[in-house]
């Protein structure tokens, strides 16, 4: 029995065969019209996501969290796969990213297929292709900053001064330049997370995955995470992909997916409305969020 | 992931939980010295029996008989049948023998009868004269005390070396009574050095020589003239060898004079000896032969190929390899214990690898995540596994060194003695230096393999579920 879903079951499974047929149709609608802008042709594709399904079986019980996705997410682009708990969007990063199989369709990054790796190919993919970023920053607790950040490096089989070296580079980008040498418990939230950042970008992956990463954290951290995170991947030329329930953070991205009941219910274009780095509007959420 | 990198991390995982890691470390250490103290024990068992038979032979020495025949069983007839031996020791026999692989020396061994008498007025009748090669006396382990072993300037000659109990057997003649036995100690005193020029020495054949008055109508009893170049030094064992040990060609020119002697003072024809051994006319001629292989490994390969050629022979090494062979149950039983020990450690160690799986699950599925490879998750865990069993393993060996000493000083304190060991002249337990290696690489072997379960656990971890598990 797999205990790794994360998701309303009641919820999904109180869905009727006819209420399917219908959501079915709703995603349809919604991700051809996405599909259609032409701009979007002009740049190639990172992750093509096909008729993407995946059920997990509890007991006797099958239960649906994504049904027939199809979305493809290009370079350079930050996305944000938005849903409440239980809708299936932790799900699809995780399909995404190689840590679960589907049961049906297809995963293809970089025209090469996630879904048909072996472990050990996939070792050596996230290594060159992906970065994480965790709610729960996932740092090895016995580890100080600069060793947290250069591990994806010391996997990749860099040598220690050179990825001591990035790795410290990288902790000043994120403003840890005086906190290098502690470790995650002598730090706040939103220090691990920045930490945590720093190792996501560190080996400078093409993709950068990013799971509720201020989940934990207050609005001004939030607002800072969030802001390091787009910079960033903006700088490096690099598509990043956030998992979130709130629609705050959501507005940082170019191209937001509603996921409901396991399917994509809508696609919103966000460019007009993005949130620019350093902008105005940021320092007024956080006024707005202090002043209550 | 670099190799220095896996060990790195590996490292740092052993010191991380140090309290763990000792206790899983005393385990090894008292498995692996356990394995050496049983293992020392029966060595210095073997040892012991080998230092006591090596006190009063030599261990690369084998003996060949010749009995000229034997008795065998005949099927047809019932009865016992003698057989003439259809194997000589002669010359051309003592040639083959040298040419077996690993055999250092051969010497023929003939024994012959005589009395020597000093200065015209002591006599020793109680003796044999041994004729062996002269040129091999040094090879064959005989230790001198005062002058020299016999060597080539001796070959043909009546020079001769002899044993330490000698001078105790001479005594006045037709004062004295003849010495029939004595009991010899290292602490007796020699009564005199028979080496130099201080005393005349001469063979002769004639028993009752010196006794009474001699019948001068018989023809003159001849006495042949020798040299004592040397005498042996105090042997345990050979306390009551009155031996005058002479080169075996200097033997058949004496014993060809007194036989041609003896026959014309008898008054009868006289018929020399065979001492000559031809291809077409093969005769025995020696008793023995003395064969030294070069170190006393090869003696029971040798020994075999001696039987095979249809000799007769002896070596203490058969005899110790007998006693070796008798403990060597004892011994099985001591390393058992050791190996039970052995086992319990493996055990912990697995114990404490999957338990530091279970703490670790968390941090192997972010590595997972973080593009870790199987092998290396599974090489970090393998090599802690080894350096617990690598740590254990050195502390054990320093720890039986310890625990060796002691039990040997208690015993030779205690003046204990195990199966006719005495523990005071040679140590109960004996650590060779080739155990001290074997001991640490079976403990990091040991590590490796109980860690090979734990490690392929890890690496079955679903990282999802691993990063999840808060």
């Amino acid at each position: 029995m797999d205990e790794s879903f994360n998701f309303n079951l009641r919820e999904v499974s109180t869905n009727t065969p006819d209420k399917i047929a219908e959501l079915a149709i709703k995603q349809k609608q919604a991700t051809e019209a996405a599909e259609k802008p032409a701009e979007s042709e002009a740049k190639k594709p990172a992750i093509v996501i096909q008729d993407l399904s995946k059920v997990f079986v509890i007991g006797k019980e099958k239960v649906r969290a994504l049904y027939n996705v199809n979305l493809t997410i290009y370079e350079d682009e930050i996305v944000c796969l938005l849903g409440t708990s239980g809708s299936g969007k932790s799900t699809l990063l995780n399909l995404m990213a190689g840590l679960e199989k589907p049961t049906k369709g297809s995963v293809t990054i970089f025209g090469e297929r996630v879904d048909k790796m072996s472990e050990r190919k996939l070792a050596v993919f996230r290594q060159k292709n992906m970065g994480f970023v965790f709610q729960s920053y996932n740092l090895l607790p016995t580890q100080n900053a600069i060793d947290n950040v250069s591990m994806p490096l010391a996997f990749a089989g860099v040598k220690r001064k050179v990825r001591t070296k990035q790795a410290k580079e990288m902790l000043r980008l994120v403003g840890l330049g005086k906190r290098m040498k502690h470790k995650p418990t002598q730090m706040s939230g939103g220090q691990q997370q920045r930490v945590g950042i720093a190792r996501a970008f560190v080996a400078k992956p093409k993709i950068v995955f990013a799971d509720e990463p201020t989940g934990n954290l207050d609005t001004r951290t939030t607002i800072e995470v969030m802001e390091m995170m787009v910079s960033m991947s903006r700088e490096n030329h690099q598509t990043l992909v956030i998992v979130t329930h709130d629609v705050e953070i959501a507005a940082y991205a170019d191209k937001i997916y509603h996921i409901t009941d396991g399917i994509i219910s809508a696609v919103e274009d966000n460019r007009s409305k993005q949130i620019a780095v350093g902008s105005t509007e940021a320092s007024d959420i956080i006024k707005a969020a202090e002043s209550v | 992931m670099r190799k220095t990198d896996i060990i790195r991390f590996a490292f740092s995982n052993f010191l991380r939980r140090k309290a763990r890691s000792m206790l899983t470390v005393l385990g090894v250490v008292i498995g692996t010295a356990a394995v050496v103290i049983m293992l020392s024990i029966g060595i210095g068992m073997n040892k012991g029996f080998e230092d006591q038979i090596s006190s009063y032979s030599n261990l690369k020495q084998i003996t060949i008989y010749s009995y000229g025949g034997s008795y065998q069983y005949d099927e047809d007839s019932g009865m016992y049948v003698y057989t003439e031996s259809n194997v000589v020791l002669d010359n051309i026999a003592i040639e083959e023998i040298s040419e077996i692989d690993h055999v250092q020396v051969v010497s023929p061994y003939y024994y012959y009868w005589g009395y020597l008498i000093m200065d015209n007025t002591e006599k020793c009748s109680s003796m044999s004269i041994i004729g062996i090669d002269a040129a091999s006396m040094a090879d064959m382990g005989f230790e001198i005390l005062y002058g020299r072993l016999l060597d080539e300037s001796d070959i043909g000659t009546t020079n001769f070396v002899m044993t330490y109990a000698m001078p105790f057997y001479f005594y006045t003649m037709r004062e004295e009574d003849e010495i029939w036995w004595k009991t010899i100690t290292e602490d007796d005193e020699l009564p005199f050095n028979p080496v130099g020029n201080n005393h005349t020495f001469q063979f002769t054949w004639y028993w009752s020589y010196g006794e009474s008055a001699v019948d001068t109508s018989k023809p003159k009893i001849n006495l042949i003239d020798g040299t004592c170049v040397g005498i042996l030094a105090y042997n345990e064992s050979g306390n009551y060898e009155t031996y005058a040990y002479m080169d075996v060609n200097g033997v058949f020119s004496l014993a060809l004079e007194f036989e041609e002697n003896q026959a014309k003072y008898y008054g009868y024809e006289y018929t020399p000896t065979e001492i000559e051994s031809t291809e077409d006319n093969r005769q025995n001629i020696y008793d023995r032969a003395i064969v030294l292989v070069e170190d006393s490994k090869y003696v029971q390969g040798v020994e075999a190929k001696l039987n095979e050629m249809g000799y007769e022979t002896y070596s203490s090494m058969e005899y110790l390899t007998q006693l070796q062979d008798q403990t060597k149950f004892l011994r099985a039983i001591l390393g058992a214990i050791g190996v039970v020990a052995f086992i319990v450690a493996a055990i912990s160690i697995a114990n404490t690898m999957v338990m530091s799986i279970y703490e670790r699950t968390r941090e192997i599925g972010i590595m997972k995540v973080l593009g870790c490879k199987l092998s290396d998750i599974r090489g970090m865990f393998l090599i802690e596994a080894g350096i617990i069993g690598a740590v254990g393993g050195v502390l054990g060996v320093i720890f039986s060194y310890g625990a060796s000493t002691a039990v040997n000083y208690l015993a030779s304190k205690g003046g204990m003695s195990m199966l006719g060991i005495d523990a005071s002249t040679s140590a109960l337990s004996v650590i060779p230096p080739w155990l001290d290696g074997v001991a640490v690489l079976l403990a990091i072997a040991v590590g490796i393999v109980s860690g090979l379960y734990p490690a392929i656990r890890a690496t079955r971890l679903s990282a999802l579920k691993a990063i999840k598990n808060e």
